[in-house]
C-alpha cells in the first residue's frame, strides 16, 4: 500500500500557512517527518488522518482518497496525536477495551486478547486497573501507543510519540515500532534526530510547512559524505567562524565549542572531517544550507 | 504588590470581549425590559405591582437590579471562577506561584479585580435601565421624575454587596478546590437558596426568616415595602429597615467569612488532585522489562452492522457511566433533593393551613420547582457533554476512531435526556418520602409515574435535544449557554410582542391540568398531539446536529456547511424530507384545531373586538327589558363526548313602568341557539353574529305588567383544542357549569368592557369605565347585584347524565328514573331564589344524615373521605348558629359537590359546589388550636351565603359586594370565634389584615371605601372580614348581632328597590353607642389606619403577688384617599391595651392576654397603669391586632420587671 499526498496546502484563519504545496510518496515501512516545531508536521499529521481537511490537493492511501472516504481511511488508522488526553475515571483496561470496540474487534474473547497483549507490550500491564486520571506522562502516553496499534491498522500515524518517555521506554517503543512497522505503514514525527536515525528507512524533512528533503537516510547522509567537519574552538571565535563557514551546529563542550561546519573544500586549523549523521543533515537543513541532494 | 496584580487583571478583563459582551447583553435587556414594561411595542405598559405605581418607582427598580443581579450569579461564577481558576486551567500557576508574590496579594488583587469587573458589567443593567426610562416615546404618565439616587440607592446596598458575597465564596471555592465546578455548582445553590427563601414568604409568621435568609436581600425589602401605597412607592426610596440592615449584615459578614477562609487556607503550594497516587506509579515503571515479540496478537476487525450496534451499545454505556458517575452530578442532584424536601412545607398551603400532601398536589410543587433546576442542569450538561472530549483533548483519538458520527451523537444525546429521565424517579422517592414523613400513605404511584415520566420527561428530553442541538451547531460552549438562556428569556416575554400561538413555541402545549376527579381527560389529545409534533422537530434537529456534528478540527462555517452538505446523504435526506412532513402535517392538524375549530387571534385583536363591543353596543345599557320570573329547563349532560344539550322556558314579565318594544339578547357565536322562539309575536330585526346580539321587536309591544314566554334550546360541546387548552364546560368526571354561560341573558355586559386605562385611552373611549351607581341611587336599586334579567325567580330543571354519574341542579329532588341507559333526574325549588344556578355531573359517593329536618349531604370523589365529617359538622353548626343570630334557614336540604378544578366554592341556594382543592384535601391537625380548620370555615363562609345573598340581596349598586360576601365572611369568622376558639380566630384575622394590606398594594385603580366597593376581593373578604368583627367587639356582640336580625327581617326577599348598603349602616348606627358612631365611619366611608406603637412598659410586683404594670404607647390614626395620600386624623378613639403572661398549653409556654382593656385615646402618647395578677411578659396597644395598622409588629414591648432598685430584663 501507498500513501499519496498531493499539493496539499492549509491555512489557518489566523493566516498561518501551515503546509505550502506538500507533495509526499510513502510506502510501507517506517516514515520519519522530522521538523523543528512549528513546522507543520501535526498538521500533515491531522489532514492524513482525516481529522482536518486541506484547503488543496488530495491524499490517497491505497485506493482510499481520505478527504472523500474518511470511514474506509479511520478503519485502517492508527493515530496517536501530539498532545491527547483521556477519559480520567476509567481504568487503562477498561478504555483499551472501548476503544477496541470502536475499532471493530467484536469478539470479546479476541478482544480481551489484543487488549492484554497490548498491555503487556506497553508495559501497563500491572497498571492496567488503575483509573487512566492517576497515570504519569510516560504512563499516559504508553496508552496512547497502545490504543493506536489496536486492530492491525495499516497506517499508523504516531504524533512526537517519545516524547516524555525515559531513554528505556523510548527503546522499548522503537522495538515495537519496528516489528509492526515492516507491512504497514508507519509516519512518525518528531525533532528527535535519533528517533528517526534508529528507526525509519524513509525521512522528509518539513521546515515552515514546507518539505525540504525527502529520501532514504542512508542515501541523504551519503550526499554530506566527506563535507562535514568537526573541531573544537574558543566561544570567541564562533562568530568569525559563522561569518566565514556554513555552520551546520554548534554545542558548548568542555568549556568550548565544538562546531561542525559544511564544506565541499577540505579545512585545516584543526578542523577533522567526520562521518555526517542524520542530525547533520537536519541542522544543515533548518539552518538553510545549500547542501545539494535536496530533491 | 496587590495592586500591581490588580491593575493587571483589571487590563485583562476589560480587554477581554465576553466582558464587554456581558456588559452590553445587559445593557440591551435593561433597556428592553424597560421599553417592554413602558409599553413600546404593545403600546399599554406593563403593570408592576399597582396600576397607580410609576414603571421607574424606587421599589421597581431596586427589585428589577436585584433580579438580574440573581441572575448575574451565573456570570460572576464565570469572572469569579475564571479569576481564581485560570491558573490551574493553563497551568500557569506555577510561573505565579514561584514568584515573589505574597499569596495574600495575589489572592487579593485576583479577587478585586473580578469584584470590579463584575460590578461593571451589574452596571451595565442599572445603566440600561437608565436610560431606558428616559426614553421620551415610553408611557409618559407613568414615568416619575428622574432621580439617579434611585438607582445607586439600591446599587450600593443591594448589587455591590451581593456582589462581594457571592464573589467571595465563588473565588474561595475556584482557588481552593482549582476547579471551576464547584464555583458554577455553589451559584447553583445561591439561585435555588433565592428560590426556597421565597417559598418560605407564603407563610406570615416566617416572613421575617425568608427576610433573612435570602442571600440577595430582595425578600428584606419586599417585607419592608409590602404593604406601600402607590404615593409612598412613587416617592419614597427602599428603606434600610431592620431586617435588610440586618441581612446586608448577615451576608457581607458570610463574604467576610469566605474571604477569611480563602485566604486561610491558600498557599502556593503544589498539589494536584491523585497526587498521592502518584508515586505508586512510579514504582510500577520500574518492573522488569518484559520480552518483547512474540505476544503479539492479531485481531482483524470486523465492520458490519453488528459492530455498529455494538458500538453504539458500548458508546451509550460509557458515556452514561461517565456522566452519573460525575461526582458533581451526584452533588447537583444531591442538593436538588435537599432543596425540594425543604420546599415541601410549600404544598398547598391557604392561610397557613396545609393540604393533605395528595399526590398531585406533591407533584405540582416538587415538579413545578424542579423545572427551574432542570433548565439549569441540561443548559450545563448539554454543554459539558458536547464538549467533553474536546475538554478532556481526547478528542483526536476519539475522532479518528472508524465509527460514524452518529455513534457518539446518539449516545451523548441519549445520556443527556437520560439524566432528567434518572432525576424524576428520585424526585418520586422524595414525594413518596414526604408524604410518608407527613402520614400520609395513599400514594398514586401510577400518577407519579404518568406526571414525571410521560409529562415531565418528555418536555425534558425536547429540551434536551434544543440544547444539545445549539451546543452542536453554534460550536462554542458559552455562545450555546447564552442562546439557550436567550431561547428561555424569548419564552417569557415573546407574549409581550403578541407572539403567543403554541405552534412556534418549542415544547409548548404539553401542560395539563390534573384534578383528582377528572385525571389528565380533557387534554389528553392535545398533549398527544403537540408532543408528536415537537418529537418530529426535534428529530429534525437530531439529524441537524449529526450534519453539524464536529470531528476533527473544525473550520470556519463556510467549511463546515460544505462539510453539512457532504454528509447529507440520501437517506439522511429522505429522513429529514419524511420528518419534516410528519412536523408539517402534524402542525397543520394543530392549526386545524386551534385556528379552525377554535378561535385563535392575538391579544390586540381581543383588546379591539372588546372597544368595538363598548362603542357598538353601550348605547343599550340601562335599556328597560323585562325580567326573567320563571326558568324550567333541560339539562343532558353527555361526559363522554363533552358535550351539552339543553332547552328551556323562561317566564317573562315586563315589571318596569314602560311599554318596552324591543329586546336585545346575548348568544354564542361559536354555538348558537337552535331554537329561540317567544310567546308572542315578534319580528328580528337585527342580528350580529360576530359578538352574538340579536334584536327582537314585538307587535304588538309589551306592556308594562304583560307576562309572555321564551322557548330556547341549543348545546355547547368541546371541538378539538384550542391555543390556550381545552373547553372544560364538560368534562368526563366532575362537570360544573354556571347557567349564565348556556341559559340566555339579556342586554349589554360592561363586563365584556376593556378595563385597562392604557388601553381604553388608545381605542378612544373615556379613561375609565363607568362606576358602579352610588349605593343610594335610586335606578341601581331597581336591579339586584347578581344580575339585572332577573329578581327572584322559580326554578325546575330535568338533567341527565351517564348511568354511573349524578347529576345535580338546586333544587329539590322530584322524580329519578333511567332511560335509554342514562339516568334522569328532575329538581325543582319550592321558593324564589336567584336566577343563578349550577349544574353538576360526577361520579359520586354520597354521605347523607337528616338532621333537625334537614336533610344534609355531601357529595363526593370516592378516594376525598379526608374532610367530609368537618364539611358536616360546619354545615350543622352554620345552620345552628345562624338560624339564632339571622332567622331560619329556609330549605330542607343542604348539599356540598365536589368539582374539580378551580380553588372555590359556590353557594347556590341549598345546594354548594365545592372545587376539590378546597376543603376536601385539606390537613387540619386537631390537637393544634392554631391549626385554622379551612373546611369548616369554608364552609361556615358558603353557608353564610344561604342568607346573604340568598334571602338578603342588595341592588346593582356599590357596596352591594359587601352586603353578600362580607356579612358571609362576619358570619363565618364568629362561628369560628364560637367553635374554634380566640386563637384560629387570632391567626385568621391576622391573615385576613395581611390580605388586605397586600390587597390595597396592588390595587390596580384605586383603593375603594368599603361602601364604594365593586366587587374588590381585598376589602369585602379581608377587610370586611376584620373590620366586621372588630365592630362587633367594640358595639357588643348580641347589639350588633340583633342590628343584623333586624337588617335581615327588614328587607329579606325584597327586591325591586333592593336594599343597599346604606340602609345597612344605618340599622347598625341605630344600635351604636354616640361615642363609637365615629367608628361606623371609619370602617365603611373612609380608608383608616393606625400607627399604634407600644413604647415601654414596666411592671413592679406587688406583695400580694399581683403585677402593676406601667405602660406608655402611642396612637396615631391617619385617613388614606383612595390613592394612598394620608392626612393624620384626630384622634378621641376607643382602642383596646393589653398585658400577655405566659401559661402553660399541653406542655408549652403560651403567650396569652392576661389582661385586655378598651380605652378612650385622645393623645398620641398615653401612660397606662394597671395590674395583672400574673407576671407580664409583653404590654402594649391593640394587642390582638383588631384595627388596620401596617406594622403591627410593634404593638406589644417586653415588660420590664423592676425588682426593688435592679432591672431585670426578663
Amino acid at each position: 500500500m501507498e500513501l499519496t499526498i498531493q499539493n496539499i496546502s492549509k491555512t489557518y484563519p489566523n493566516g498561518v500557512e501551515a503546509l505550502k504545496n506538500v507533495s509526499l510518496k510513502i510506502g510501507n515501512g517506517m516514515f520519519g517527518l522530522l521538523g523543528p516545531n512549528g513546522a507543520g508536521k501535526s498538521t500533515l499529521m491531522r489532514t492524513i488522518a482525516a481529522l482536518q481537511d486541506s484547503d488543496e490537493g488530495t491524499i490517497t492511501v491505497g485506493d482510499i482518497d481520505v478527504s472523500k472516504d474518511k470511514q474506509s481511511l479511520r478503519e485502517i488508522l492508527g493515530y496517536l496525536p501530539q498532545e491527547f488526553g483521556v477519559y480520567p475515571k476509567i481504568s487503562a483496561n477498561d478504555l483499551l477495551d472501548h476503544l477496541a470496540v470502536m475499532k471493530g474487534i467484536t469478539d470479546s474473547k479476541q478482544r480481551k486478547a489484543v487488549v492484554e497483549s497490548l498491555l503487556h507490550q506497553t508495559n501497563l500491564w500491572e497498571a492496567k486497573d488503575q483509573k487512566l486520571g492517576t497515570y504519569s506522562g510516560g504512563m499516559k502516553q504508553r496508552f496512547g501507543i497502545a490504543q493506536a496499534l489496536i486492530g492491525d491498522p495499516k497506517l499508523i500515524i504516531v504524533d512526537e510519540p517519545t516524547a516524555g518517555l525515559d531513554p528505556m521506554e523510548r527503546n522499548r517503543f522503537h522495538n515495537l515500532l519496528s516489528e509492526i512497522g515492516e507491512n504497514v505503514i508507519v509516519i512518525l514525527s518528531t525533532h528527535i534526530v535519533d528517533d528517526v536515525s534508529d528507526l525509519c528507512n524513509n525521512m522528509a524533512i518539513i521546515l515552515n510547512g514546507e518539505v525540504h528533503l525527502v529520501g532514504e537516510p542512508i542515501q541523504l547522509i551519503k550526499t554530506l559524505d566527506q563535507k562535514v567537519w568537526k573541531g573544537l574552538i574558543e566561544k570567541s571565535e564562533l562568530v568569525e567562524i559563522e561569518k566565514e563557514n556554513d555552520v551546520i551546529s554548534s554545542r558548548l563542550y568542555l568549556g568550548k565549542v565544538q562546531v561542525r561546519i559544511f564544506s565541499e573544500s577540505p579545512m585545516q586549523n584543526g578542523f577533522e572531517s567526520v562521518n555526517p549523521e542524520i542530525e547533520d543533515l537536519y541542522f544543515a537543513t533548518i539552518n538553510g544550507l545549500s547542501i545539494g541532494g535536496s530533491e | 504588590m496587590w495592586k500591581y496584580i490588580l491593575n493587571f487583571e483589571l487590563k485583562l478583563g476589560f480587554k477581554k470581549t465576553s466582558v464587554l459582551v456581558y456588559f452590553v447583553v445587559f445593557f440591551g435587556l435593561a433597556f428592553l425590559i424597560v421599553n417592554i414594561l413602558g409599553g413600546t411595542f404593545t403600546g399599554a405598559r406593563i403593570i408592576v405591582g399597582n396600576a397607580n405605581n410609576n414603571l421607574n418607582a424606587p421599589v421597581v427598580i431596586a427589585m428589577l437590579q436585584n433580579i438580574f443581579c440573581i441572575i448575574g450569579v451565573l456570570i460572576f461564577a464565570a469572572m469569579f471562577g475564571n479569576a481564581g481558576y485560570r491558573d490551574f486551567e493553563f497551568n500557569t500557576h506555577p510561573l505565579f506561584f514561584t514568584k515573589p508574590i505574597k499569596p495574600f496579594d495575589y489572592y487579593i488583587g485576583r479577587f478585586t479585580g473580578a469584584f470590579v469587573v463584575s460590578i461593571f458589567i451589574q452596571a451595565g443593567f442599572t445603566l440600561g435601565m437608565l436610560f431606558g426610562f428616559l426614553m421620551p416615546y415610553l408611557d409618559q404618565d407613568a414615568i416619575g421624575p428622574f432621580s439617579l439616587y434611585a438607582y445607586l440607592h439600591p446599587f450600593m446596598i443591594l448589587v455591590i454587596p451581593n456582589i462581594f458575597m457571592v464573589g467571595a465564596l465563588l473565588f474561595m471555592l475556584a482557588v481552593l478546590t482549582r476547579r471551576m465546578l464547584p464555583t458554577y455548582l455553589a451559584s447553583v445553590v445561591l439561585l435555588f437558596g433565592y428560590l426556597t427563601a421565597g417559598n418560605l414568604v407564603s407563610d406570615i409568621e416566617t416572613r421575617w426568616i425568608a427576610a433573612l435568609m435570602d442571600p440577595f436581600g430582595g425578600e428584606a425589602v419586599s417585607l419592608a415595602v409590602r404593604y406601600w401605597t402607590p404615593v409612598e412607592q412613587n416617592s419614597n426610596f427602599i428603606p434600610v429597615s431592620k431586617w435588610l440592615l440586618l441581612n446586608r449584615l448577615i451576608w457581607l459578614g458570610a463574604g467576610g467569612v469566605f474571604m477569611g477562609i480563602g485566604l486561610w487556607k491558600f498557599d502556593f503550594k503544589h498539589s494536584e488532585p491523585g497526587k498521592s497516587k502518584r508515586k505508586k506509579d512510579e514504582t510500577i515503571e520500574t518492573v522488569e522489562e518484559p520480552a518483547i515479540g512474540g505476544g503479539f496478537i492479531h485481531a482483524k476487525p470486523v465492520f458490519n452492522t453488528a459492530t455498529l450496534w455494538l458500538q453504539f451499545k458500548t458508546q451509550v454505556f460509557i458515556e452514561m457511566k461517565r456522566a452519573y458517575r460525575d461526582p458533581y452530578f451526584i452533588a447537583i442532584a444531591g442538593t436538588a433533593a435537599g432543596f425540594l424536601l425543604m420546599n415541601q412545607q410549600a404544598i398547598g398551603n391557604m392561610y397557613g393551613v396545609d393540604t393533605l400532601p395528595v399526590t398531585h398536589m406533591v407533584l405540582q410543587v416538587l415538579s413545578g420547582s424542579f423545572a427551574l433546576f432542570m433548565l439549569i442542569l441540561i443548559t450545563f450538561y448539554a454543554g459539558q457533554i458536547v464538549w467533553r472530549e474536546r475538554e478532556l483533548k481526547a478528542d483526536q483519538i476519539m475522532d479518528s476512531l472508524p465509527i460514524p458520527n452518529w455513534i457518539p451523537m446518539v449516545s451523548k444525546l441519549i445520556t443527556l435526556i437520560l439524566i432528567p429521565g434518572i432525576m424524576l424517579p428520585v424526585l418520586m422517592l422524595i414525594g413518596i418520602a414526604v408524604q410518608t414523613w407527613r402520614g400520609f400513605y395513599d400514594y398514586e404511584i401510577h400518577l407519579y409515574l404518568k406526571q414525571l415520566l410521560l409529562l415531565d420527561w418528555s418536555d425534558y428530553a425536547l429540551l434536551c435535544v434544543l440544547a444539545f442541538s445549539i451546543q452542536t451547531v453554534v460550536n462554542h460552549k458559552y455562545l450555546g449557554h447564552f442562546i439557550l438562556i436567550l431561547y428561555f428569556l424569548f419564552g417569557m416575554f415573546s407574549g409581550q410582542f403578541g407572539l403567543d400561538h403554541t405552534l412556534y413555541h418549542f415544547g409548548s402545549g404539553s401542560s395539563a391540568q390534573y384534578s383528582d376527579m377528572n385525571g389528565f381527560e380533557p387534554y389528553v389529545w392535545r398533549l398527544i398531539w403537540y408532543k408528536l409534533y415537537w418529537g418530529a422537530f426535534a428529530v429534525l434537529l437530531a439529524f441537524a446536529s449529526n450534519l453539524f456534528w464536529n470531528r476533527g478540527l473544525t473550520g470556519d462555517l463556510k467549511s463546515r456547511w460544505a462539510t453539512a452538505k457532504y454528509r447529507l446523504t440520501p437517506k439522511m435526506k429522505n429522513g429529514i424530507i419524511t420528518f419534516g412532513l410528519v412536523f408539517i402535517g402534524l402542525g397543520s392538524f394543530i392549526f386545524y384545531n386551534t385556528n379552525i375549530l377554535n378561535e385563535y387571534h392575538r391579544s390586540n385583536y381581543w383588546e379591539k373586538r372588546s372597544a368595538d363591543y363598548e362603542k357598538t353596543y353601550k348605547k343599550f345599557k340601562g335599556v328597560p327589558q323585562p325580567k326573567i320570573t320563571g326558568v324550567s329547563g333541560e339539562v343532558h349532560l353527555f361526559p363522554k363526548e363533552a358535550r351539552v344539550e339543553f332547552s328551556g322556558v323562561y317566564q317573562m314579565k315586563n315589571k318596569t313602568d314602560s311599554v318596552i318594544d324591543t329586546i336585545h339578547t346575548n348568544f354564542s357565536r361559536r354555538f348558537p341557539y337552535s331554537i329561540y322562539k317567544w310567546s308572542r309575536p315578534y319580528e328580528t330585526i337585527f342580528t350580529d353574529s360576530s359578538y352574538g346580539w340579536d334584536m327582537f321587536v314585538f307587535n304588538p309591544s309589551i306592556q308594562p305588567g304583560e307576562e309572555f314566554s321564551l322557548e330556547f334550546s341549543g348545546e355547547k360541546m368541546r371541538t378539538g383544542f384550542s391555543n390556550g387548552g381545552v373547553d372544560r364546560t364538560v368534562v368526563e368526571n366532575g362537570t360544573m357549569i354556571w347557567s349564565g354561560d348556556i341559559f340566555p341573558t339579556f342586554g349589554y355586559n360592561p363586563g365584556r368592557e376593556l378595563s385597562s386605562k392604557r388601553a381604553r385611552k388608545k381605542y378612544n373611549l373615556s379613561e375609565n369605565q363607568d362606576p358602579m351607581l352610588k349605593y343610594d341611587d335610586v335606578e341601581g336599586n331597581k336591579h339586584g347585584i347578581l344580575g339585572d334579567d332577573a329578581d327572584w325567580v322559580d326554578f325546575e330543571v330535568t338533567m341527565s347524565t351517564d348511568m354511573d354519574q349524578i347529576a345535580m341542579a338546586p333544587g329539590y329532588i322530584q322524580k329519578e328514573w333511567e332511560e335509554n341507559d342514562r339516568r334522569f333526574f328532575h329538581y325543582k325549588m319550592d321558593q324564589k331564589i336567584h336566577n343563578l344556578f349550577a349544574f353538576v355531573s360526577a361520579r359520586y359517593e354520597v354521605i347523607q344524615e337528616e338532621w333537625n329536618g334537614i336533610n344534609l349531604e355531601v357529595y363526593h370523589h370516592p378516594t376525598h373521605t379526608y374532610n367530609v365529617d368537618k364539611l358536616m359538622e360546619g354545615m350543622k353548626k352554620s345552620i345552628e348558629y345562624y338560624n339564632e343570630l339571622y332567622g331560619p334557614y329556609p330549605y330542607r336540604q343542604c348539599r356540598i359537590l365536589e368539582f374539580p378544578y378551580g380553588s372555590y366554592a359556590a353557594s347556590f341556594p341549598n345546594t354548594i359546589p365545592f372545587s376539590e382543592n378546597i376543603g376536601f384535601v385539606m390537613d387540619i391537625d386537631p390537637d393544634d388550636p392554631e391549626d385554622l380548620d379551612m373546611p369548616f370555615w369554608v364552609t361556615a363562609h358558603e353557608m353564610g351565603h344561604q342568607w346573604w345573598p340568598h334571602q338578603v340581596s342588595g341592588g346593582n349598586v356599590q357596596g352591594s359586594a359587601f352586603l353578600s360576601e362580607g356579612l358571609a365572611e362576619y358570619s363565618a369568622v364568629s362561628l369560628l370565634a364560637k367553635e374554634k376558639g380566640e386563637k384560629q380566630l387570632r391567626k385568621f384575622l391576622k391573615y385576613e389584615l395581611d390580605k388586605y394590606l397586600i390587597g390595597r398594594y396592588s390595587e390596580q385603580k384605586f383603593e375603594p371605601t368599603i361602601v364604594q366597593t365593586e366587587g374588590h376581593p381585598y376589602i369585602h373578604y379581608n377587610k370586611a372580614g376584620l373590620m366586621m368583627y372588630t365592630l362587633s367587639d367594640f358595639i357588643g356582640k348580641d347589639v350588633f348581632n340583633s342590628a343584623l336580625g333586624r337588617f335581615i327581617d327588614k328587607f329579606r326577599y325584597q327586591s325591586n328597590p333592593y336594599t343597599n348598603i346604606g340602609e345597612f349602616v344605618k340599622t347598625i348606627r341605630e344600635d351604636t353607642p354616640d361615642d363609637l358612631q365615629y367608628l361606623i365611619t371609619d370602617t365603611f366611608e373612609k380608608i383608616t389606619l393606625y400607627e399604634n406603637k407600644a413604647k415601654e412598659a414596666s411592671a413592679v410586683e406587688n406583695e400580694d403577688g399581683t403585677f402593676t404594670v406601667t405602660m406608655e404607647v402611642e396612637a396615631k390614626k391617619v385617613y388614606s384617599d383612595s390613592l394612598g395620600n394620608q392626612t393624620n386624623a384626630e384622634l378621641n378613639d376607643w382602642l383596646e391595651i393589653g398585658v400577655l403572661g405566659e401559661t402553660l398549653v399541653g406542655g408549652d409556654m403560651e403567650e396569652i392576654p392576661i389582661y385586655l382593656e378598651k380605652v378612650l385615646i385622645t393623645d398620641s402618647l398615653t401612660t397606662f397603669t394597671v395590674e395583672v395578677d400574673q407576671k407580664p411578659i409583653k404590654a402594649g396597644i391593640d394587642p390582638m391586632h383588631k384595627f388596620v395598622d401596617r406594622d403591627s409588629d410593634d404593638n406589644l414591648v417586653r415588660v420590664i420587671i423592676e425588682d426593688g432598685k435592679n432591672q431585670n430584663n426578663i
